[in-house]
């Protein structure tokens, strides 16, 4: 690096994904100058395959702080949108109108009420929905196929264009004075004073604030701040369809049509370790699946798949880490960067700032794995 | 203008395009039927932002028509048949393609 | 799942793909040769069994020279499916097919791929209006369906366009106006590469040709710095304005436009294949060895879409790259690779002038790229200059982070036309190499299918 970059920031965020961006996004809109630290273009990236749910049914059915935390996104991602969204960007497509757990079986049905049923019993009243049998998704979703048995119904879910929202944050960053540096992995940390030093390729840096967000690679970096985070990828393998005219109304877990008009069709739960090659026998089987649910898209053109790898920790819900050895740093990692980005960006941020991780966040460390 | 330079290799035969009957030839391409026929425009992939063949080898996805009800077909590529049946078409697929319920009846 | 499998499975039927299935069938390989055309002979030679019952003198001895190869596959023992689609080849080397409405897993020993060449985009003003076509859209139109167009200008540069405008004048159609955009500095560039051009003395003794023709009987304008199709609906004419400042207008309803050709890099990249830019030719291509062999040693590569060598070189590589395979599977057969010395000088012959072609007709930064604002870049998505600069940013570093953001390379191209002008664009942003920059991570399917089709390969809903 040349003598003119600045290498004395506030905060430095290591990864520049969607809980990367969010945070920085969060902490530069409170005045913090902030640094951004990535990969390269073809860096194994979450935030790019994502399928761009704004998602409450479901999520901590069986742990409740999760519940509590996602509905909490839910309500303040209108709030994010707002702020993010200016006339030069294209616009997020944020809809938040409802979503629907479309059921092929009486026992996916049955299933998925059972776990709606738990999580409305934890959440007193702050978590709704609604089971819809066949006739009555009929009428919200005309042409289900014959063997669509029903679907769950939640109005607090919703979408939104997971790209745009990657931009838009980076816009946002860079409005508020924010600065990336791309292809700059992070190599060692170490605490000098209330200061952290980080030493990367593109040079040395210091910070009040360090910020671990880089994925399934955080692994492989909470160790620097003397953190531990045991992270596995989870392929899930979606397919996308040329552009049709805006028909859809509501998304589904498995299903939807984006603000561009294309549908999104989902998906898959593998272990495949760091493999992201698309795998015809699957892909197939998400196309049939998607043609029991809607037969008429039948002659729709699949023009795009990728598979991507979800940041699963050992249960499955997020894990938000402070170090105990450097107070500044603190290790994110989970495979909702979507739907928590507005908590990420307007609550845990300010969290960040003040140096802690507020109280509703205690139960995700990893040391709840240890027990 | 296309010109015929030769006479076509295969016999003639009828196919319509946007409701007019359109002479073309076996063996050849809906492309090359309608460019004959001086249909240069064969979808809108916008308002005021007309498409038509330009690559004739399969690769630039702009020469898209409807054929036979079948959307997105790449007109270079479908060879013709007698009676086939040819629309333009607007991009996003112009209707729906999923049946409104006010004009099924049980689903 | 039960598949169909191979000794060798080709993929593409031009010159290089049908030269090496002949030869494998005919050394006793089980060979399936893919092609989504009804018929053999890729584009160059594109439905030229069907054609020779056409009067067609004006295309010239090129297009006819095919004839020998085409009219071999009556002797082909091999699978001939036509109308197929390849949409994917997997990890472990399965391929994923469409025919008829139905998808199917193949497998083979040995893959081939020779997809061949695309034509360069040119992207000026009104370039995606009706009545705008490219040179090899025209060429296939007259070759297919002996269709001319009257009155067209022909805008670029490059063997092809001087071959296609040629045939034009030889079929009695008159054309309006040529438009060439060498400029004299690439004249002067290529001069270390003259003595090449000794090598292949018919093809440049065929280029004078053309050209003297095309000087002779059109209005020929050169060194063109700068065009802008004009017209609404659709294309009614062009303006251009040259180096030295000239500028003109000429009225037509077809603009043909070409600026050279580049391998058909979507099937390899999307297999996962290495890639490298070549800084000469300014395109990428896959990394093979002499024989083709890529960097799966069970794919080959051959002919245009291996790298630009034109038809004659691809069937010598075709056939060299079936020996290679031939010599693996039945060792018996006692091929000797590479094929001895003068093997490999008559496939280096083939297309000893490239470099000396490569460099000559590399179209200038001013055409290569937009110019204005408002030309659109990626075609299937209507993504135009100014949108792309709008979404360049220090955190945009890539055609992958930019596809992103603005959509360049999310159609069903799938970047075949728009790729390596981002490429350029982002390199140019940055200011690093081309190299450097890379391209769209390209994923299958390699062409649209539907859901339906899709869906009919049968695979189980994983639970």
């Amino acid at each position: 690096m040349t003598g003119s970059f600045k290498t004395s920031w506030d905060a430095i965020i290591a990864g520049g994904g969607l809980i990367g961006l969010s945070i920085a996004y969060g902490l530069s809109r409170r005045g913090l100058s902030v640094l951004v630290l990535d990969e390269d273009d073809t860096a194994i990236r979450a935030a790019r395959g994502n399928f761009g749910l704004v998602w409450v049914q479901g999520k901590g059915a069986y742990f409740a702080p999760y519940a509590d935390w996602t509905k909490r996104s839910a309500d303040l991602w209108p709030q994010l949108a707002s702020e993010l969204e200016t006339s030069s960007l294209p616009s997020l497509g944020l809809s938040q109108s409802g979503g629907l757990a479309i059921c092929l079986s009486d026992s996916e049905m049955q299933q998925r009420k059972d776990k709606l049923d738990h999580l409305r019993a934890h959440q007193n009243g702050r978590f709704e929905f609604e089971m819809l049998d066949r006739q009555a998704l009929a009428e919200i979703m005309p042409g289900i196929g014959p063997s669509v048995v029903g679907a769950a119904y939640c109005p607090h879910d919703g979408h939104v264009n997971p790209l745009f929202l990657m931009r838009a944050l980076i816009a946002g960053i860079e409005r508020h004075g924010g600065q990336f540096l791309a292809k700059t992995p992070l190599g060692s940390v170490e605490q000098i004073g209330t200061a952290m030093r980080i030493a990367t390729p593109s040079g040395v840096f210091e910070c009040q604030r360090l910020v671990l967000a880089a994925g399934l690679a955080n692994a492989k970096l909470a160790p620097l701040v003397g953190l531990n985070q045991s992270l596995r990828p989870q392929k899930g393998q979606v397919i996308v369809t040329e552009r049709l005219d805006q028909q859809l109304r509501l998304p589904s877990l498995l299903l939807r049509q984006t603000d561009e008009g294309g549908l999104m069709i989902g998906d898959s739960h593998e272990d495949a370790d760091f493999d992201t090659g698309v795998t015809p026998e699957i892909v197939s089987g998400i196309a049939d699946r998607a043609l029991a649910t809607l037969p008429a898209l039948a002659n729709v053109g699949v023009v795009r798949s990728w598979a991507a790898l979800r940041v699963m920790s050992k249960d499955g819900y997020p894990i938000y880490d402070q170090s105990p050895t450097m107070p500044g740093a603190f290790a994110i990692s989970c495979h909702s960067g979507v739907t928590l980005s507005a908590a990420h960006a307007l609550d845990l941020a300010g969290y960040i700032a003040e140096g802690h991780l507020g109280t509703e966040l205690l139960g995700f460390s990893e040391g709840r794995f240890h027990v | 203008m296309f010109r015929q330079i030769s006479s076509p290799a295969g016999s003639a035969l009828e196919i319509n395009f946007e409701g007019k009957a359109v002479r073309a030839y076996a063996g050849e391409t809906v492309a090359a039927a309608l460019l004959r026929h001086n249909q240069m425009k064969f979808r809108n992939a916008d308002a005021n932002n007309s498409r038509g063949p330009y690559c004739m080898m399969g690769t630039c996805f702009e020469c898209l028509v409807q054929i036979d009800g079948t959307p997105n077909q790449q007109a270079c590529q479908a060879i013709v048949h007698d009676g086939m049946t040819i629309e333009r078409q607007s991009a996003p697929l112009t209707g729906p393609i999923i049946p409104n319920p006010s004009e099924q009846g049980d689903n | 799942m039960q598949k169909r499998h191979f000794h060798l499975a080709v993929i593409g039927a031009g010159p290089a793909g049908l030269s090496a299935a002949l030869a494998a069938t005919k050394a006793g390989l089980e060979v399936i040769l893919l092609d989504d055309q009804p018929d053999v002979g890729g584009q160059v030679y594109r439905q030229l069994t069907r054609n020779c019952k056409m009067k067609q003198p004006y295309l010239g001895q090129s297009y006819f020279s095919g004839r020998n190869m085409v009219d071999e596959m009556q002797h082909f023992s091999g699978v001939y499916a036509p109308r197929t689609t390849v949409w994917q080849i997997t990890a472990e080397r399965d391929i994923a097919i469409v025919v008829d409405g139905k998808a199917e897993m193949l497998s083979a020993d040995y893959i081939l791929i020779a997809t061949g060449a695309i034509e360069r985009p040119m992207p000026v003003t009104g370039w995606t209006m009706p009545g705008v076509m490219s040179v090899g859209g025209a060429q296939t139109l007259l070759k297919t369906s002996a269709l001319g167009a009257e009155n067209a200008v022909f805008v670029g540069s490059g063997p092809l366009l001087y071959l296609t405008i040629w045939q034009y004048l030889q079929a009695g159609l008159p054309v309006r106006a040529v438009l060439d955009i060498t400029r004299p500095a690439q004249w002067r560039s290529v001069i270390a590469y003259a003595p090449l051009t000794l090598f292949q003395p018919k093809l440049l003794i065929s280029g004078w040709k053309w050209l003297r023709e095309i000087r002779r009987q059109c209005a020929f304008i050169p060194h063109v710095s700068s065009v802008d199709i004009i017209g609404t609906a659709h294309a009614t004419g062009i303006r251009y304005e040259t180096e030295h400042g000239a500028k003109g207008e000429f009225t037509s309803d077809h603009i043909f436009l070409h600026q050279g050709v580049m391998p058909n890099i979507n099937l390899t990249m999307a297999t996962g294949l290495h890639h490298r830019w070549n800084d000469h030719a300014h395109y990428w291509q896959p990394v093979v060895d002499q024989n083709g062999q890529s960097s799966d040693p069970h794919i080959y590569v051959a002919g245009d879409g291996g790298g630009i060598g034109g038809a004659a070189a691809a069937a010598l590589a075709g056939t060299n790259a079936a020996r290679a395979i031939i010599a693996k599977l039945k060792p018996e057969t006692g091929i000797s690779l590479p094929g001895g010395l003068l093997s490999q000088l008559c496939r280096w012959r083939a297309k000893a002038i490239r470099p000396f072609l490569d460099r000559l007709y590399l179209p200038p930064a001013d055409m290569r790229l937009p110019q204005r604002d408002d030309t659109v870049v990626c075609r299937c998505e209507n993504v135009r200059k100014a949108d792309i600069d709008a979404a360049l940013s220090n955190a945009v570093t890539g055609p992958n982070q930019l596809k992103a953001f603005c959509r360049a390379g999310m159609g069903r191209c799938q970047g075949r036309s728009c790729g390596i002008m981002v490429q350029e664009m982002i390199a140019a942003h940055h200011k690093q190499s081309l190299s450097q920059t890379g391209y769209y991570r390209l994923r299958p399917p390699v062409k649209p299918l539907t859901l339906a089709e899709l869906a009919s390969l049968n695979g189980p809903w994983p639970v």
